[in-house]
């Protein structure tokens, strides 16, 4: 249904033109989730922003497709947007406080939704705000929906935006760090909200998030993206199990293990390279990486494995079946 | 977004034009007032009126308005000698201490009542803090003067005094009202004068309609009178090159932003002596030859030719406008630097150094200041200027007399008691400190002299004295400005401060 | 709420005593300033006596405040008649002028505050930005001095002097108080054109925007339903100290236009010393201020909803 194919993102900075996400390409099915996971600053949420058309002023896409049912959204104007957003596809944001209006009430902020998408009013629309927060889970939907974003807890603010973005029955929803602000209790309610969302109405969902286990129980394929770049695309218990990029190997090396507790944390060294230190040529990843070899800062490619990852760095050129792309 | 950015410039547009139509229909509005109020005049002013009771009132800007509400036994001619107003004519009685006044017939009030001899009599009785209900002295110069005030019949009074005092007769022209209507004048004056009371509104101004019953037929000439302050002289001159007013006093500095064919400007004397009044009691000043020194240092001439072109130079406290009392000394003293030089170190002084302390409110006493400073450089003098605000010039200088030298003016009197007096060193505002026994002693002769050539002698020996003695630097009587509508014609000046607009008229 | 009353009132308190300190120190006697040149002797000691100037300061400052109580302000010195009157004839046109000039401000400052934030990143932007600096550089008595020759001396669409009081009918008194209130309010637009632009564009990063533009709301309500009412909050405090600068700004202004407000007399009565109208003054202008800062808490309050939890 969602197909990126080589999306290339650039910001204007300072008069010069720097790469944000680079050949970025992957696609999600109906019912399929799919995770994005890395460091901060790596795209994950540019790539979000990107397929919302919700990209600052200076932010360009450069070249590729966002192939959505047949329309390239890459194309987009604002205008074109505004018919589609809400009501085929949406997003969750990652921070609930500054993402909903201080000065609206919860249920007007809902309401709204269902204002623009199905324009209701009056009664109905009242009725429909508190079926909506009902749905996720809202106990006492009347109070709810005449409080202000301050007077919520960060589950119930995020439930609140839940709601909102799949008022309009969208059938792609980007739920972005969805529950980074959460305690475990109440991120554990909110993955299982939007589990059971899905499984209602089948609507294709790409969830991103720099915590792997957070992924792990929810999407079946991840991407696994580093500066700009995804350097590893699969299933993602075939990941977990046996990351074959060297960043993906530390990322899941660095998540805390009940049993291996004593074991050092696989801390990568270093930090994500700024916009303006990216390489130009060669692996994103290489001064960071300990298999670092001369090649790697010539040309790289991806390698399309033998159980249908792709990974991008150069030791898999003839390992595990690698065929270049 | 181009839609909603149309529809704010849209909103604004028109709130642009709504508010340019808005002064368009007044400007409209404005246009058709001046046409048909040709028998108005508006008359701009300085200050706000210190008070409307003209028994009270004290500033010589309120009375200058009030005249034409207001009207004493006596008023002063353009020559500035007492002539007959309420009073016909009046009688002195050979030991001077008695004044029998023969009231005019047929005067009104603005009230209608008739004026009589008791109106006289409660006015006077009332100045003199003797009325029941209002016994505070209102002016000193009755209260320590008259005796007794009798009616004689309905238009004949008589005014009996402690003792002969021979300027009482120029006090006359204090404003006669009705018996019993002390209490409200400050809030509604009613006097016989030109013109009566219509409102006043404090800050803004007052305005005045004519008295259809003024007792000189066919006077005033205009119907309506408006009064208007302006606090602040820029507003007027603008007001004034609008032709919103048709009358205002300006200073030589402003006239040429007065349009010329708009506007004739009169000039004549103030009856004023600007003068540098050095306190006697400062330690060089007590030198009569550094007091000299500082008259010989002057250029009189250059300070007229630079702020009054056309202005009289003086030598005494007098203005020779009062030709029959001015003594002339012109030329007394004629600038020479040399000889200046030459007293200043015969007296120990050859580095004077002084500080002029000089009102910030009066821009020609400010601009003199300036002008001598560099004058007294040729001999040798070192002026400091220090610029006072006028409450602090009549506190500290002229109540305090705490002042090496300053500048001022001070405004003629019909009396020349009333200058002249100033400099006699019992005078509670003597701010020159000046002390000289023959002087005082001609003062007081002057005061009780019936004779009116001997009393003339009196007053010019007593001018004499002043330009001798140096008692200080005498400067010029500075001209006045007043700018009036070119379609008017009927102005009239006075000796003293008073706006006559009986005459004033638009001209067919 | 009741604590900001308090600490207003002892605000107050303290004013008052230092204008009554400090008059006594500034050179210059109110009786000295009123009797003028050439005095009747008579009517000085009358005068000390009749105004209580013999007595002792602490004693008057009592007896001022004991007056005060019973609302009354005593007598101006140098118009002889009760400041409160004096006041009162006065403060209407003061408060219209403030008012008037408020209302401009909101008026004219927030719609093109809104239309310079759409205009950013435009050359007409650039231009609007260079006009509201020019704006807020401008004195306010200069700019009035250009209104009147612009708008009086060469179009003569208002005379010079249109003061007419209120008691001579509305129209004319509003028309009278225009020309005055755009030169006080002109820099008050520049400075909220300014601040509506900035903090509109400010608020349209925010993330609120993002979710509001996710949920389908289209570009043009975006402004006017979410962003616009969270622009106002940081907007209603620079409304408020402007409407302070209005108040003392209008001082200056008064005197250009002829109007007889409060800041003309209270130039007046500084000027001679006028110890008991410049108290007065000064006790309605802090009631003004007060007040105009009470407004503005409830306004705070109306927009914004943390806040009313809070008190």
């Amino acid at each position: 249904m969602l197909k990126v194919d080589k999306l290339n993102v650039s910001i204007k900075m300072n008069k010069g033109l720097y790469p944000v996400l680079e050949d970025v390409s992957f696609s999600v099915a109906r019912g399929d989730t799919l995770g994005i996971v890395g460091e901060s600053g790596c795209g994950k949420s540019m790539t979000a922003m990107a397929l919302m058309g919700l990209l600052r002023k200076n932010i360009k896409i450069v070249s590729g497709q966002i192939n959505f049912d047949g329309m390239d959204l890459a194309a987009f104007s604002q205008k074109q947007y505004e018919q589609i957003r809400g009501k085929r596809l949406s997003m969750i944001f990652q921070d609930s406080m500054s993402s909903l209006n201080p000065l609206m009430k919860a249920g007007k902020q809902i309401g709204e939704a269902y204002q623009i998408h199905f324009g209701l009013s009056g009664d109905a629309l009242d009725s429909k705000i508190l079926e909506s927060l009902n749905s996720v889970g809202f106990t006492n939907p009347e109070e709810t929906r005449s409080k202000y974003p301050h007077q919520l807890s960060g589950g119930q603010r995020q439930r609140v935006m839940i709601a909102m973005a799949i008022a309009g029955n969208p059938e792609l929803l980007i739920a972005d760090e969805p529950t980074t602000a959460l305690d475990v209790t109440s991120q554990n309610k909110i993955l299982t909200l939007i589990k059971n969302i899905q499984a209602a109405s089948a609507l294709a969902i790409i969830i991103i998030s720099h915590d792997i286990t957070v992924i792990s129980q929810t999407c079946s394929h991840v991407c696994v993206m580093y500066s700009g770049w995804i350097v590893e695309h699969g299933k993602t218990k075939d990941i977990i199990s046996n990351p074959k990029h060297p960043y993906a190997e530390a990322l899941i090396a660095a998540i805390p293990n009940a049993k291996a507790k004593d074991k050092e944390l696989g801390v990568i060294k270093g930090n994500v390279p700024s916009l303006l230190q990216r390489p130009k040529e060669g692996c994103v990843f290489a001064e960071r990486c300990k298999y670092r070899m001369p090649e790697c800062s010539g040309e790289i490619g991806n390698f399309v494995l033998k159980d249908g990852r792709t990974v991008r760095c150069i030791l898999y050129r003839h390992k595990d079946g690698g065929k270049e792309q | 977004m181009k839609t909603n950015s149309f529809q704010s410039t849209l909103v604004f547009l028109l709130l642009v034009s709504a508010l340019s139509g808005f002064l368009t229909a007044c400007g409209a509005k404005n246009g058709q007032e001046a046409t048909t109020k040709a028998s108005k005049i508006v008359v701009g002013i300085p200050q706000d009126f210190d008070s409307l009771d003209p028994h009270i009132a004290q500033a010589s800007g309120t009375e200058e308005i009030m005249f034409n509400v207001f009207t004493g036994l006596t008023m002063p001619s353009t020559a500035g000698e007492l002539v007959p107003a309420l009073a016909e004519k009046w009688e002195i009685s050979a030991d001077s201490t008695a004044y029998t006044f023969y009231l005019r017939k047929g005067v009104k009030f603005h009230n209608g009542s008739n004026l009589s001899a008791a109106d006289v009599k409660y006015s006077y009785d009332r100045l003199c803090g003797k009325i029941p209900g209002e016994e505070k002295a209102l002016k000193s110069t009755f209260a320590n003067v008259v005796k007794e005030v009798e009616v004689l019949n309905d238009s004949t009074v008589k005014i009996v005094l402690k003792s002969r005092n021979a300027k009482f007769l120029s006090d006359t022209y204090i404003g006669i009202i009705p018996k019993d209507s002390g209490p409200s004048q400050a809030s509604n004056p009613v006097g016989t004068g030109p013109y009566k009371f219509v409102d006043y509104t404090a800050g803004v101004g007052m305005n005045l309609a004519k008295f259809a019953d003024y007792y000189e037929k066919g006077l005033p000439k205009l119907d309506q009178v408006e009064i208007k302050i302006f606090a602040d002289l820029n507003a007027g001159v603008l007001a004034l090159s609008n032709r919103e007013i048709q009358f205002m006093q300006i200073v030589y500095d402003t006239i040429a932003q007065i349009p010329k064919g708009d506007f004739v400007i009169e000039q004549y004397p103030m009856n004023t002596v600007q003068l540098m009044g050095i306190n006697n009691n400062f330690k060089p000043f007590q030198d009569k030859r550094i007091r000299q020194a500082l008259n010989y240092a002057i250029d009189k001439q250059q300070i007229i030719a630079m702020l009054a072109p056309g202005a009289p130079e003086v030598d005494s406290n007098f203005s020779p406008v009062m030709a029959y009392w001015y003594e002339d000394l012109k030329d007394y003293y004629s600038r020479d630097v040399e000889k200046a030089k030459k007293l200043l170190a015969e007296a120990g002084y050859p580095n004077l150094s002084f500080t002029i302390k000089v009102p910030g409110e009066y821009p020609i006493h400010v601009n003199a200041a300036q002008i001598i400073e560099q004058q007294y450089k040729d001999a040798g003098i070192t002026v400091k200027i220090q610029v006072v605000d006028w409450n602090t010039w009549l506190t500290e200088v002229y109540a305090g007399r705490n002042h090496e030298a300053t500048i001022i003016g001070l405004t003629g009197k019909l009396d020349p008691d009333n200058i002249l007096k100033r400099f006699s060193s019992g005078y509670s505002r003597n701010f020159i400190n000046f002390n000289n026994p023959r002087y005082d002693q001609l003062i007081k002769d002057g005061e009780v002299e019936s004779n009116a050539a001997k009393r003339v002698e009196i007053y010019k020996e007593a001018q004499r004295i002043l330009t001798e003695e140096a008692a200080s630097v005498f400067i010029m009587d500075p001209i006045n400005y007043v700018a009036v509508d070119a379609r008017m014609e009927g102005f009239k000046y006075y000796p003293i401060y008073f706006i006559d607009l009986r005459y004033l008229n638009y001209k067919n | 709420m009741g604590k900001r009353i308090i600490y207003s009132f002892l605000t107050f308190l303290l004013v008052t005593i230092i204008i009554f300190i400090f008059f006594q120190f500034i050179p210059g006697d109110p009786v000295l300033s009123k009797i003028g040149l050439e005095p009747d002797p008579a009517l000085e000691a009358i005068l000390r006596a009749e105004f209580g100037l013999d007595r002792p300061l602490p004693e008057r400052y009592l007896r001022w405040l004991g007056n005060l109580a019973r609302l009354d302000m005593g007598t101006s010195i140098r118009f002889n008649q009760p400041v409160n009157k004096l006041i009162a004839a006065r403060l209407p046109n003061t408060v219209a002028l403030a008012v008037l000039s408020f209302i401009l401000v909101a008026a004219a400052g927030i719609p093109l505050g809104i239309l310079a934030a759409k205009l950013n990143d435009t050359k007409a932007g650039t231009l609007f930005n260079a006009i509201t600096q020019i704006g807020i550089a401008i004195p306010a008595f200069f700019f009035a001095m250009i209104l009147i020759i612009i708008v009086s001396i060469k179009l003569k669409l208002v005379p010079v002097t249109a003061y007419v009081p209120m008691s001579k009918g509305f129209f004319p008194f509003l028309r009278g108080m225009l020309l005055p209130a755009i030169a006080v309010s002109f820099s008050g637009i520049s400075i909220t054109v300014r601040y509506v632009r900035n903090s509109i564009i400010e608020e349209l990063e925010s993330n609120y925007v993002l979710a509001a533009k996710n949920k389908g709301v289209k570009s043009g309500d975006i402004l006017y339903k979410h962003v616009l009412r969270n622009a106002m909050i940081p907007i209603v405090t620079i409304l408020g100290m402007i409407f302070v600068s209005i108040v003392t700004g209008s001082i200056v202004i008064e005197t250009v236009f002829s109007i007889p407000g409060i800041g003309s007399l209270l130039i007046a009565a500084i000027k001679t010393s006028d110890l008991p109208l410049t108290q007065g003054i000064c006790v309605y202008i802090s009631i003004v201020v007060i007040f105009a800062y009470l407004l503005l808490d409830i306004i705070y309050m109306l927009i914004d909803p943390r806040i009313r939890l809070k008190e």
